[in-house]
C-alpha cells in the first residue's frame, strides 16, 4: 500500500503539488492523469524519494519515506519518465546492475530476466549497448529493469509511451497480475482509454491538487451522459474548439 | 540570419550552468572561483604578459617585434586548434540536439554557422584570457598609438576564428569521405589518434632542436626572421598580417587579417552547405556488434553485492565512454611520457645508471625529491583526471536514480570517491615503485611516499566530488561538456594546485634551508595531510548527503 498525506511541494514560487493526500490500496490499480504540467510527475518523484516534500508525509508499505528511505525503496519498481539511462551499458548489464541492488538472487533474477525477454522480445538485444537501442527498447529494457526484484509496489510514470502493441498489452496483463496478486500499482497515462479501461480507480490531478479521486462509476454518475475524455476536459477547465 | 540568431541563443542557453537557489552555496561557489581565479587564471595571465613582454623587448632591438606578436599568437592559435578539435566534433555531431534540429527546415550553414558560434563560445574564455594578458604584455613593452589598440580589440576577438575554422572543415570532410567512421566511438578514437599524433610531433620537435642550443635559437628568433613563425604562418596565415597591425599600426594589414577571418567562415559554410548534413548520415548507431546467445549470458548473470555491482557500473561507464576515457582515465597511464619529456627537455641525463650514481651519493635528496614529489603530484593527478570533480555532474540527466534506489548516499559517494583514489593511486605507484626498485632507493622513503600520496589523493578525492555535490552540471548535451564546461573541475584543480604549492614550498624550505630532518618533514606533512583530509571529510559527512538529498535539479 502506498499512502501520502497533505503533501506539497512548491519550485520557487510554483506550487507544483498543493496539499495532495492519495491512498493505493493492495490490490488496486490507480490511474494518474491530469493535464501537462499538473504535478503527476512531481508526486511520483516524491513517493520513490526523488524530491523531498516540504510538508506532508510519504509510506510505502507502512515505511515513512523521510525516516525508513532505504527500506521503502527497496519495495518500489519505478519507471521514470526518460528510457535514456546508462546508454554505455549493455541491456543484460543494466539487468542485473539493478538485480544487484535490489538483491535479487541469482536464479530468481535469471528466471525473472527469461520472462521479461520474452514477453517483451528483448532476447537478441540484451547482449547490445543500450545506447543502439530504439526509443521503445530502451522503455522496454527500463521496465523490466524495474520490475527485476518484483517489488510489491509499482510506481510507473508513464509507462506505456513507445512500447509497440504486444509489450503494452503484455504490460498491462502484468499489471492486472500484480494487483490481482494483492499488491499495487500506480500509474500516470495521458491515453485516457487506457486508465479507463485498466484502472480500478482514477486520480484526476489538476494544478497538484486532486479534483477527483474514486472509480469510474463514481465519476461517470456525476456526469450522466458524458464519456470519460468529456468529463477529463470539463473538470480541468479545457476547452475544446 | 535570423534563424542562425535564434538556434545560438538556444544553443548557448543549454550550456549554461544553474544557478544554485541558496545563498549558503551561492556564497561557497564565488569564494571558490575567487581561489581558482588566483591560483590558475592570474598565473597564466602572468606568464602570458610576461613572456610577449621579453619577447617584444627584445627584439625592438632589431625592429622585429611584430614577429614577438606573432610567435605568442600562434602559440594561441594552435593551443585553439589542439582543444577546438574537440568541442568542434562534439558540438557538430554529437550533440543530441542534432537530432531535433535536422527534421527541421534549416540550411546546413545555418546550423553550423551556430555550431560555431558555440563552440567559440565554448573555447574561448581562456584563450581571450590569454590573448588579453599578451597583448598587456605588447603594450608595457612596445608602448603603440592608438591603432595598435583598435587592432588589438578586433584580435581580442577574432583571433581563435581561423584555427576553429580548420577543426570545423577538417571534422566535416573527416565525417563526409571517411568510411571507417561508423558510430561516435570511432570518430573519438580519430580525435584522440590525431592529438596523440600531434603532440608527439611535438616532441619529437623539441627533442631535435634540444639537441643543439644554437639550433634552437635560430629556429625561434633570428635578426631577420624566425623560421617558427615563418612556417607558422603557413598554418596561420592572418598571424603575420594582425601582428604586424598590432606592432606597426599598418592599416592594410589589419583589412587584409579581416578579409582572410571572412574567408575562412565563408569556406567553412560552403563545405558544411556541401558535406554536413551528408556527413552527419554517416554517424550511424553500430548495430552489428557480435552477441552472445542467451544460455552464455545467464551462466554470466550471477549476484554481486550492490557495493560491488554500483562499483563496477561506475568504471564501465568511465572505460566505455570515450570522452571520460581519454579524459580521466588514459592521463593516469601517460604522466610518465610527458616527465620524460620535461626532463629531456631540460637536458637532464635521466639514464638508469646516472640515478643510480645520484642516489648512491644523495639518498636524502632523492628520498626528498620521491616523498615531496608524489605528494605534490598526487595532489595535482587526482584533481587534472576530475574522476572525483565530475563524479555527480557524470551522472547527468539520470541523477535521479541515484536517489530512488535503496543504497544510501554515503555509500554511492564512498564508491565514487573510491573509483577516484584507486585509478589516481594505481596511475602513479605503478610506474614510481619499479622506478623506485630499479635506483635502488631506500625502501623507507618508498613506504612514506607511498602513504603521503594516498594521504594526498584521498584528500583531493573528498574535496572534488564535494565541490562537485554543492552544485553539478547535470544539464549537458555530450560527455565532453562535463569535462569542459563544468567549473567544478576547474574549481578542484584550482585547490589542488594551491595546496601543491604551500606544501612544496613550505617542505622545501624546511629540508633545504632550515635542515630539519627528512623523516620530521615527512612527519609534518603527514600531519598537516591527515588534518585536510579530516576537515573535508567532516565537511563532507555533514553536508555532501544534504547537497545530494537536496539536489533537484533533474
Amino acid at each position: 500500500m502506498l499512502e501520502i498525506s497533505n503533501v506539497t511541494k512548491t519550485f520557487n514560487t510554483l506550487k507544483a503539488v498543493d496539499d495532495l493526500s492519495l491512498t493505493v490500496n493492495d490490490g488496486e490499480i490507480v490511474g494518474f492523469v491530469g493535464p501537462n504540467g499538473a504535478g503527476k510527475t512531481t508526486t511520483m518523484k516524491m513517493l520513490t524519494g526523488i524530491l523531498k516534500p516540504d510538508s506532508g508525509t510519504v509510506n510505502i508499505n507502512g515505511f515513512d519515506m523521510s525516516k525508513q528511505p532505504l527500506e521503502a525503496k527497496e519495495i518500489i519498481g519505478y519507471i521514470s519518465d526518460s528510457p535514456d539511462m546508462f546508454l554505455r551499458l549493455k541491456g543484460i548489464e543494466f539487468l542485473n546492475f539493478i538485480a544487484d541492488i535490489y538483491k535479487v538472487p541469482t536464479d530468481v533474477r535469471r528466471e525473472r530476466i527469461e520472462i521479461f525477454a520474452t514477453r517483451f522480445g528483448l532476447m537478441d538485444a540484451l547482449d547490445l549497448p543500450m545506447q543502439n537501442y530504439s526509443h521503445g527498447m530502451r522503455q522496454k529494457m527500463m521496465v523490466a529493469a524495474a520490475l527485476v526484484h518484483n517489488p510489491p509496489v509499482w510506481i510507473l510514470d508513464e509507462p506505456l509511451i513507445g512500447l509497440d502493441p504486444k509489450s503494452a498489452y503484455n504490460l498491462k496483463a502484468m499489471m492486472h497480475e500484480h494487483a490481482s496478486a494483492g499488491n499495487c500499482v500506480l500509474f500516470s497515462t495521458h491515453v485516457l482509454e487506457v486508465a479507463e479501461k485498466l484502472c480500478d480507480k482514477i486520480v484526476i490531478i489538476n494544478h497538484g491538487k486532486d479534483i477527483f479521486y474514486g472509480t469510474m462509476d463514481e465519476l461517470t454518475s456525476r456526469y450522466p451522459g458524458k464519456d470519460f475524455e468529456q468529463i477529463f476536459l470539463e473538470m480541468t477547465g479545457e476547452k475544446v474548439e | 540570419m535570423t534563424t542562425y540568431r535564434a538556434l545560438t541563443k538556444a544553443f548557448i542557453k543549454s550550456l549554461q550552468m544553474s544557478k544554485s537557489n541558496d545563498k549558503r552555496t551561492r556564497i561557497t561557489m564565488k569564494v571558490i572561483v575567487a581561489i581558482v581565479v588566483l591560483f590558475i587564471f592570474i598565473p597564466v595571465a602572468i606568464f602570458c604578459a610576461l613572456m610577449t613582454y621579453a619577447l617584444v623587448d627584445g627584439l625592438q632591438f632589431f625592429h622585429i617585434e611584430d614577429i614577438g606578436v606573432a610567435m605568442v599568437f600562434h602559440m594561441i592559435c594552435l593551443f585553439t586548434l589542439f582543444f577546438g578539435f574537440n568541442v568542434i566534433f562534439s558540438e557538430f555531431y554529437f550533440s543530441s540536439d542534432i537530432e531535433y534540429v535536422r527534421p527541421w527546415p534549416i540550411k546546413a550553414w545555418q546550423l553550423v554557422a551556430a555550431k560555431f558560434s558555440v563552440s567559440y563560445y565554448v573555447d574561448n574564455a581562456m584563450q581571450i584570457f590569454m590573448v588579453i594578458a599578451s597583448l598587456v604584455g605588447f603594450f608595457f613593452a612596445a608602448k603603440p598609438g592608438v591603432f595598435s589598440y583598435i587592432s588589438s580589440f578586433i584580435a581580442v576577438l577574432t583571433l581563435p576564428i581561423v584555427p576553429l575554422c580548420y577543426c570545423g572543415i577538417l571534422s566535416m570532410f573527416i565525417m563526409r569521405f571517411t568510411k571507417a567512421v561508423k558510430n561516435k566511438e570511432s570518430v573519438q578514437r580519430i580525435i584522440a589518434v590525431v592529438l596523440a599524433v600531434i603532440i608527439l610531433l611535438f616532441v619529437i620537435l623539441f627533442r631535435v632542436l634540444a639537441a643543439s642550443a644554437e639550433d634552437a635559437v635560430h629556429f625561434f628568433i633570428t635578426e631577420t626572421n624566425s623560421p617558427f613563425v615563418e612556417s607558422m604562418n603557413k598554418l596561420f596565415p592572418m598571424v603575420h598580417f594582425i601582428s604586424r597591425a598590432i606592432a606597426l599600426e599598418s592599416v592594410p594589414d589589419l583589412l587584409i587579417y579581416i578579409l582572410i577571418n571572412i574567408f575562412a567562415v565563408a569556406l567553412m559554410l560552403f563545405v558544411a552547405e556541401m558535406v554536413y548534413f551528408k556527413g552527419f548520415e554517416n554517424l550511424v548507431a553500430n548495430a552489428k556488434a557480435k552477441t552472445r546467445d542467451f544460455d552464455k549470458l545467464m551462466e554470466l548473470s550471477i549476484q554481486r553485492t550492490p557495493f560491488k555491482a554500483y562499483l563496477l557500473k561506475e568504471i564501465r561507464i568511465l572505460f566505455r565512454t570515450p570522452a571520460f576515457f581519454t579524459n580521466c582515465v588514459i592521463p593516469n597511464f601517460i604522466w610518465p611520457i610527458f616527465v620524460m619529456v620535461i626532463l629531456k627537455m631540460q637536458t637532464y641525463d635521466v639514464s638508469l645508471t646516472a640515478l643510480r650514481v645520484y642516489n648512491m651519493n644523495s639518498p636524502k635528496t632523492v628520498g626528498f625529491f620521491l616523498i615531496m614529489g608524489s605528494v605534490v603530484f598526487s595532489l595535482i593527478m587526482t584533481a587534472l583526471n576530475s574522476i572525483s570533480s565530475n563524479a555527480i555532474s557524470r551522472e547527468g540527466k539520470h541523477f535521479q536514480f541515484m536517489k530512488y534506489i535503496p543504497v544510501s548516499y554515503d555509500t554511492q559517494w564512498d564508491i565514487k570517491v573510491l573509483v577516484s583514489v584507486g585509478l589516481t593511486y594505481f596511475g602513479i605507484w605503478i610506474f614510481l615503485i619499479p622506478a623506485a626498485i630499479l635506483i635502488r632507493v631506500n625502501p623507507l622513503y618508498v613506504i612514506v611516499s607511498m602513504a603521503l600520496s594516498a594521504l594526498s589523493v584521498v584528500f583531493i578525492a573528498y574535496m572534488g566530488i564535494y565541490l562537485d555535490s554543492i552544485q553539478p552540471k547535470l544539464v549537458w548535451d555530450d560527455e565532453l561538456s562535463v569535462l569542459r564546461e563544468n567549473t567544478n573541475v576547474a574549481l578542484c584543480m584550482g585547490i589542488a594546485l594551491g595546496t601543491a604549492i604551500a606544501i612544496g614550498a613550505v617542505g622545501y624550505s624546511f629540508y633545504a634551508f632550515l635542515k630539519i630532518r627528512l623523516l620530521l618533514v615527512s612527519l609534518a606533512l603527514f600531519f598537516v595531510l591527515a588534518i585536510l583530509n579530516l576537515l573535508v571529510l567532516l565537511r563532507t559527512a555533514k553536508n555532501g548527503k544534504r547537497h545530494i538529498a537536496e539536489q533537484e535539479e533533474m
